[in-house]
């Protein structure tokens, strides 16, 4: 095991978690306002892969051109989806909203199927094939730039938490939804907003993975999990935490990779997982609420 | 007097009807010819999946995302002592139950210990079917993701039929007794104590309920009994591996019928898996050339019961047709009076 | 004869000292009343001796044997029996099966359960719920109801959070006819309340609590007197009102 091969793995990890981070940062969103656990996370974030896909293959399209796009999509959906769907069930025991992102995932996830076909899609991007290379060090571009990307949305996002009215209006419902609505916000509005929100962050990493990932209708499944266990590592409704968590499982993922072969890997995250679910539930930084304050 | 009568004759018309049910469950398979005998089957395996399901997540409320973990089990047990050492899957399946029964044990332990609840609990059964999942798929003495062809052999004492009709009095069978002991517990401390839990847990605390003791006997029972249900798929199926027995499909099938149905009562699991399996064909068959249109209605179906139909079909009829039988309370002993329709059902 | 006594018990949230080293006791056949202003401590009191809470220090004897740290299920069946401050009725069972689980504490015996479950029913008064689902029968029944539910377990104290909260005076009066029912089948009790009138009329002693300390201790007419308790509860709630 050679210091590069090490170093590299880590450089790997660092930017994965990146990705990591910012869908993470969806689900904890959600659930740090609503309290939802959010199933069919991955499948938004797939269906931010197919129109990224879409876009680039139909009309040519850089792919990191077609992320507002993604954004403005996916937040649409979350939205729509908060709004008409869980909303009419959002005083229904736990296990219920659990429940109906689980079928919003099936109905999504085999929508898909059902458009798309089961085929692994990936786009090729001139010019984004070799990678920089610092010594022997080598930086994936694609995985690079969706660092860099994840980490601009990730700022955005807490700019707009912290300095926005929005933000604002998000932070209060999340921490006490009854005062929030005798102060006059209209909590139904916001929830579904800030379920677009985590919509629209599953999106973007859907579109910063494709052009070194592939898509596929159950490409979510994968990702879904990741999401949890950073999430909950992070604690739900930690902004910073996910942020975190996101890097130590990238991290994880990628070292424990030089070790282990395949899905021997997986392990290694649903271990962490188990285990911070036993041992810490509300997760390394305990369950902060989404001020984006540590 | 009248009043007494009237509770007689019921009594007896419930019993003629019970029989004349009974009389067609038994003859039915005979005319059937094999493609509805199989959607039979498949129907009452997952009106069994789901009730074992049930018995854990519907009555003690603990809600179980990862209940492929007891059933794979019982699937890999028996067949790897069927395949590889000639153990009949009769006795694998009892094997494959213990097992099944004692990680399930483990898992709850330390979920319960930990007092992981709710949809942390839910996840802990997810990330725990996964792994084991993931185990499988990689590990060379259960062949991996090759999975394990079971050699066909046609003997009964070898739980293999050559006539299909025997599958389905085996799952019936099972599936009956099943309903039965959820029917009786319904009246004993037991049943009382896994809805108080569901209902209420500290409420129940404080009632002498001991909250861990009886969450760990809902889990095993359930795992077993999942297990069983396993050795049935591998029989039945003659091939099974990891993704096809750990894989969350299983799990999801083990919660929908009892969510259409009616979470936590004795007939949901076995009205929602009557209700899906004519739906479930329709779509095969009218879109068969497109994949996933099963799983795809089944979530439409889940967000429609879950927003309009919470309770399921059972909850909506107990809700709408509250049962005039025991209304009249000048019944000399109070205990006829409680008899009558309560969730309990 | 000492029933239940607490010696120097204490909890600590966080840093903040919700109960400081409390000594109470409560005798065998008294009604034993608990108050403070808000936030005083009284139901992490009740919830360190029922098991809820783990203490910080300090110990829990209750017939004699310590049951400090014990989980609740196990104080109950040492026949220590407590309602709650917001009630908990096990919502889609009916009336006598919530209370048929307490009675199960004592017998595994359907038949048994049900008598018991009917005689307590009965003897708080809400015979004719018995198979309404609970989650459909008004507040002030299903306050009755987990008395009810609690005395099925047969305890010999009964702890009692804040029962007349947000009950009428009529409903009140019968609460507290109940309570002194209660008290004649030989069950002591310990009860929280706001009501003072009532708790002054229905008390042997009075304990009081503020921040999480023991203020005073004594007779009603004791308490009354005592200038201590009319500083703190000063502004908080008229001691002498009376309420019929």
């Amino acid at each position: 095991m050679t210091g590069v091969a090490i170093l590299q793995a880590t450089v790997d990890g660092l930017l994965m978690g990146g990705v990591y981070a910012v869908t993470a940062v969806g689900l904890t969103l959600i659930f740090g306002v609503m309290e939802i656990v959010n199933f069919a996370h991955g499948a938004l974030m797939m269906l931010g892969m197919y129109i990224t896909y879409w876009l680039c293959t139909l009309f040519g399209i850089n792919p990191y051109l077609t992320i507002p796009i993604s954004v403005v999509v996916l937040f649409s959906i979350g939205f729509l989806i908060q709004r008409y769907l869980l909303n009419q069930i959002i005083k229904a025991p736990q296990h219920n909203q659990l429940l109906l992102t689980l079928g919003i995932m099936l109905f999504i996830e085999n929508l898909a199927l059902f458009l798309w076909t089961p085929d692994t899609r990936s786009i090729q991007i001139p010019g984004l094939e070799k990678s920089i290379m610092l010594g022997e060090l080598a930086i994936n571009k694609p995985k690079l730039f969706a660092f860099v990307i994840a980490l601009v949305v990730t700022v955005i996002l807490y700019i707009i938490l912290r300095k926005t009215t929005l933000g604002r209006a998000i932070r209060a419902t999340s921490q006490e939804r009854e005062g929030a609505c005798l102060v006059g916000i209209k909590v139904r509005n916001i929830n579904a907003v800030a379920f677009g929100i985590g919509a629209a962050c599953a999106g973007v990493a859907g579109s910063i993975i494709l052009p070194f990932f592939f898509a596929s209708p159950t490409v979510g499944g994968v990702f879904l999990l990741r999401s949890f266990v950073v999430a909950i590592l992070g604690g739900l409704g930690n902004f910073w935490g996910a942020l975190v968590a996101g890097l130590i499982i990238g991290l994880s993922e990628s070292l424990s990779g030089l070790f282990l072969s395949g899905s021997w890997n997986d392990l290694v995250i649903y271990g962490i997982f188990i285990l911070v679910l036993f041992l810490r539930p509300t997760g390394l930084f305990g369950g902060g609420q989404v001020s984006g304050s540590h | 007097m009248g009043h007494t009568k009237s509770i007689f004759r019921s009594k007896f018309n419930m019993l003629y009807f019970g029989l004349f049910f009974g009389l067609i469950l038994v003859a039915l398979p005979w005319g059937l010819n094999t493609y509805y005998l199989n959607l039979v089957i498949m129907a009452i395996f997952g009106a069994y999946l789901s009730q074992c399901w049930n018995v854990m997540s519907g009555y003690a409320g603990q809600f179980s995302f990862g209940h492929a973990v007891f059933f794979g089990l019982g699937a890999y047990t028996s067949t790897v002592l069927f395949v590889d050492f000639g153990v009949s899957p009769w006795v694998g399946m009892i094997i494959g139950s213990i097992v099944a029964c004692l990680v399930g044990l483990l898992i709850g332990y330390l979920s319960f210990r930990y007092h992981l609840k709710g949809h942390y609990f839910a996840l802990a059964t997810l990330a725990f079917a996964e792994i084991f999942r993931v185990i499988f798929t990689n590990w060379p003495f259960v062949k991996g993701s090759m999975g394990i062809l079971l050699p066909l052999t046609g003997k009964p004492t070898q739980m293999q039929f050559e006539n299909k009709v025997y599958y389905y009095y085996l799952i019936l069978i099972i599936t009956v007794l099943l309903t039965g002991f959820l029917k009786y517990i319904s009246k004993t401390r037991l049943g009382l104590y896994f809805i108080a839990i569901r209902e209420n847990e500290d409420a129940a605390d404080a009632l002498g309920v001991d909250i861990l003791h009886y969450k760990l006997i809902a889990l095993g029972i359930s795992a077993a009994l999942t297990a069983l249900a396993g050795t049935f798929y591998a029989q039945y199926f003659y091939y099974i591996d990891p993704h096809l027995v750990f894989g969350s499909e299983v799990s999801i099938n083990a919660i929908i019928p009892a969510i259409i149905g009616g979470v936590g009562t004795v007939w949901g699991p076995i009205i929602g898996s009557l209700v899906l399996m004519p739906i479930s064909e329709l779509t095969r068959t009218l879109l068969a050339d497109y994949s996933g249109m099963n799983l795809m209605v089944y979530g439409l179906i889940l967000m429609i019961v879950i927003i309009y139909l919470p309770e399921g079909v059972m909850g909506f009829i107990q809700n709408h047709f509250p049962t005039k039988k025991h209304i009249d309370i000048e019944l000399q002993t109070g205990k006829e009076d409680i008899e009558s329709e309560t969730p309990l059902n | 004869m000492k029933l239940l006594s607490t010696s120097s018990i204490t909890k600590k949230f966080q840093g903040l000292v919700a109960v400081k080293e409390i000594d109470m006791f409560i005798k065998k056949g008294e009604i034993f009343g608990l108050i403070g202003p808000n936030g005083a401590g009284k139901t992490t009191l009740f919830n360190m001796i029922s098991g809820y809470y783990r203490p910080d220090g300090g110990k829990v004897i209750y017939k004699d044997e310590e049951i400090t740290g014990l989980s609740p299920h196990k104080i109950c069946k040492r026949g220590l029996a407590r309602t709650f401050q917001i009630v908990k009725p096990f919502g889609k069972l009916s009336a006598l099966e919530n209370v048929m689980v307490g009675a199960y504490n004592r017998t595994g015996s359907y038949g048994e359960a049900t008598d018991i479950a009917l005689h307590y029913l009965d003897f708080v008064g809400l015979s004719h719920t018995r198979n309404i689902p609970v989650k459909e029968l008004t507040i002030g029944d299903q306050r009755r109801l987990e008395m009810a539910r609690a005395l099925a377990t047969r305890p010999q104290l009964l702890l009692l959070d804040e029962v007349m909260a947000g009950l009428t005076p009529t409903e009140v009066s019968m609460v507290m006819e109940l309570i002194l029912k209660v008290r004649e089948d030989s069950v002591s009790i310990l009860m929280i309340e706001h009501i003072m009138a009532a708790l002054m009329k229905l008390s042997d002693r009075i304990l009081v609590l503020h921040h999480g300390e023991m203020l005073a201790e004594g007779t009603p007419e004791e308490i009354v007197r005592n200038p201590k308790v009319a500083e703190a509860y000063l502004g908080e709630v008229d001691m002498f009102a009376d309420h019929k």
